[in-house]
């Protein structure tokens, strides 16, 4: 097995063994009875073992891997790993937006213990600071003041659970073949990266792609300023709009 | 390659999947922006994982680059979302389904066959008509408008809906 495998999605499918198809298949139908309990008047303790149970079924990829010799940094890679797929089930299946914005917070955290476990101290940092530092308390502030108290409809009916996790489905099975398929080797004994060795990279490699990421940055808060404004409409009308008030206008 | 970049490489697989999932099915806007953000770091996990696995550090260098241009993408949609929800008051995508083509039979009308869709445009209410309104009515509004102060009338939402 070798990895120009990966070119060819068919023979994927056809390689994917018993233990990568199971979890696949179970964990989809799971996924599916979730999001459609979710519209339902079903316990909220049947719910939560429907997902406990995916959580359990898609993480046991990551057991495979455990197999030949458990060590530290695989234990708490697997368990950063399991959190996070557990924020994101979270942020697939919660009824109430705020949940399923902090599922989302809990994954990208755990996500930033993965980045720490993969030598990249100065990615977990930023990570941290820039998802749920920034983006998430931005997100959870429109949220709030966008969400009415109970969920909507578009909480609870979703668009094609079928087809979307038959596709997803789908793919997470051609990507975990191709990654049963590589050859395992021993972990290498390397010296730590360093920050400076990054910041080095990024200004003598990659100094135009950081000036056009700074370029990005800039078009992006212009976008945003101008978007966000409110278009002032009426104010330099005459009065014939004014003479047929709404009823429901209150007084500034 | 070793077992800890293939474990990392399972989860940033899942993580990718599961907000492909969650930005097909979600209906609420905000929910969707965030399944797209799952996709991006779980994408970021991969470039980890494999800049440890060659030993160098470029693959982190990306990560900073997708860190960027996710935070521009989730100013402009904050904006884009602050803007559609001052529009119509909800959150929802399926209300805007006006935006896209009109396909035939599909719950909208169809255009090219039907012709009763050929009618005129419904304008927005500007003005009056004086021959539908008695003549005292009338000053007596205007009157009534003239004592009132001036205020600054906000036609946002019965123009677009």
């Amino acid at each position: 097995m070798n990895v120009s495998l990966l070119s060819d999605a068919t023979t994927i499918l056809l390689l994917a063994t018993p233990e990568i198809l199971i979890p696949v298949i179970l964990g989809g139908v799971s996924l599916f009875l979730l999001q459609i309990g979710m519209g339902q008047a079903q316990t909220k303790f049947k719910l939560a073992l429907v997902g406990l149970g995916i959580v359990l079924l898609l993480g046991s990829f990551a057991f495979h891997f455990m197999d030949a010799a458990p060590t530290l940094p695989k234990a708490l890679q697997l368990a950063f790993g399991m959190l996070s797929v557990f924020g994101a089930v979270g942020l697939l299946s919660f009824r109430e937006p705020i949940h399923a914005a902090l599922g989302f917070a809990v994954a990208v955290l755990s996500t930033a213990g993965i980045f720490l476990l993969q030598a990249a101290p100065f990615i977990a940092a930023s990570t941290i600071i820039v998802y749920v530092g920034a983006t998430i308390i931005i997100f959870l502030f429109v949220l709030m003041f966008a969400q009415s108290t109970h969920p909507q409809i578009q909480d609870v009916r979703l668009t094609s659970p079928i087809l979307a996790i038959f596709g997803g489905m789908l793919l997470l099975l051609m990507i975990q073949g191709a990654i049963s398929t590589l050859p395992i080797a021993a972990i290498p004994e390397r010296a730590p990266q360093r920050v400076v060795d990054l910041g080095r990279v990024m200004y003598t490699d990659y100094l135009y792609a950081v000036e056009i990421a700074g370029t990005l940055l800039l078009i992006a808060t212009v976008g945003a300023i101008s978007l966000g404004q409110k278009k002032r409409v009426g104010r330099t009308t005459t009065s014939a709009s004014s003479l047929t008030p709404p009823a429901s206008q209150r007084p500034l | 390659m070793n077992e800890l970049t293939l474990q990392a490489l399972s989860f940033g697989a899942l993580l990718f999947v599961l907000g492909l999932i969650g930005f097909l099915t979600r209906r609420n806007l905000i929910l969707m922006f965030l399944s797209l953000e799952l996709m991006l770091s779980g994408a970021s996990i991969n470039f980890a994982a494999f800049a440890w696995h060659s030993g160098n550090v470029q693959g982190q260098f990306f990560v900073i680059l997708i860190l960027t241009v996710a935070s521009c993408e989730a100013a402009l949609a904050l904006a884009l979302i602050v803007s559609l929800f001052r529009l119509k008051t909800t959150l929802d995508v399926k209300s805007w389904t006006t935006l896209r083509e009109v396909t035939p039979n599909a719950g909208s009308p169809d255009i090219l066959v039907d012709p009763e869709f050929e009618k005129f445009p419904e304008l927005s209410p500007a003005g009056r008509d004086p021959m539908l309104r008695p003549a005292p009515m009338l000053v007596e509004t205007t009157k009534s408008i003239e004592a009132r102060p001036v205020r600054h009338v906000d036609h946002t939402n019965s123009h677009l809906t």
